[in-house]
């Protein structure tokens, strides 16, 4: 059967290929027409679970013969390989990179509620026999992120762990401000589950914070499916002393709100991530943590009470 | 105790300060190539330092 969707002609998949995924508590479920175009990256297997009842999220891949511009008003532009645009009532996300050509390369048309999403992978520009991986960053982490924009989350830049002696610990931080070595520390020196090194997904649970791993790891690799209440929230920053400060609340949110990664160009999902913000910092301590980077700096924090 | 025995306990005025908050919006925003295994358009990562993904 053909269809016209999104202006462009491609053949209706019967979509029996099934692939689940989880992450943050977020279900995301996956159809195409072939297993191949269902591929998972290692780390996003990690992350495969079972059928749920009803997926939060269901993403149907498909092939297209060629993808031409997309006609609704354009919203934003990532400045990397992505661009959004709105048709009607949905969101149009264009990937586009000059290594694969003018065109894009894939196509997402997603519902304002990110809960049904129809991905186009364009022929022209992906040449057959390539293993292609439908959910390629940051496409997995755009559905993710946008879908806790609608109340249920949000994801910041931060490295979390769990020390099986003393507690739960966020660590907050920009590209280079210490997360990776951070996670590599207490791995080496303490008996220490890190669910991520990059990127932690945090979500209300009974009036309680909880931190998600995520797939999206960074330079140390970890990537850990698993969840814990969050105790205490730590911002990084290279220091000539191991040393922590408190952070004034607003200072606090301020600061959570530059290490995530809010939906810029969506007003409501954007207002509910301060609020979620502002809700944090109400519920878990938080302070700025200036640091060596040794082992000294464990020491500190397993030192610090409050 | 009446009224005018309660002592004053209103805190001395301090004058508004400014923090500068360090925004990064190119991590901000999603798409910068995350690691040499996950990342780059359908497997055209050509390794740290090489990518011609723009903010990469």
């Amino acid at each position: 059967m053909y269809v016209e969707t999104c202006h462009i002609a491609t053949v209706q998949p019967v979509a029996m290929n099934r692939a689940y995924i989880r992450i943050g508590d977020v279900s995301l479920g996956l159809r195409a027409d072939s297993a191949d175009d269902l591929e998972l990256t290692r780390e996003m297997k990690r992350f495969q679970t079972t059928p749920p009842t009803q997926c939060d999220i269901e993403l149907t891949v498909q092939w297209a013969d060629r993808l031409p511009k997309p006609v609704g008003r354009k919203l934003f532009c990532s400045g990397s390989v992505w661009a959004l645009h709105e048709d009607h009532d949905r969101f149009i996300f264009d990937f586009a990179t000059p290594v694969l050509g003018d065109q894009p390369y894939k196509r997402l048309a997603v519902d304002r509620k990110f809960s049904a999403a129809r991905l186009w992978l364009n022929r022209e520009c992906l040449p057959a026999g390539r293993q292609v991986y439908p959910l390629e960053y940051p496409l997995d982490e755009l559905l993710v992120t946008n879908w806790l924009g609608g109340g249920r989350g949000v994801e910041v830049h931060g490295c979390g762990l769990v020390d099986h002696g003393t507690g739960s610990y966020l660590f907050l931080g920009h590209s280079g401000a210490g997360k990776s070595t951070t996670a590599h520390l207490w791995s080496s020196l303490r008996e220490a589950k890190v669910l991520s090194d990059d990127r932690i997904i945090l979500r209300r649970e009974a009036n309680e914070i909880w931190m998600h791993g995520t797939p999206w790891h960074g330079e140390a690799g970890f990537a850990s499916p698993e969840k814990t209440k969050v105790e205490q929230i730590f911002v990084l920053e290279h220091g000539d002393r191991n040393e922590v400060l408190p952070l004034a609340q607003g200072r606090a949110v301020a600061e959570l709100f530059a290490r995530c990664f809010p939906p810029f160009y969506d007003r409501d999902p954007l207002a509910f991530t301060l609020s979620f913000l502002h809700e944090i910092t109400n519920r878990v301590p938080c302070y700025q943590f200036r640091f060596v980077p040794d082992e000294s700096a464990v020491s500190e924090i397993l030192d610090f009470h409050g | 105790m009446a009224d005018d025995e309660v002592p004053n306990k209103k805190e001395p005025y301090e004058s508004p300060r400014v923090s500068v908050i360090g925004l990064r919006p190119e991590e901000a925003v999603l798409g910068t190539c995350k690691s040499s295994s996950s990342s780059g358009p359908v497997g055209t990562c050509t390794g740290v330092g090489q990518c011609r993904i723009p903010g990469s």
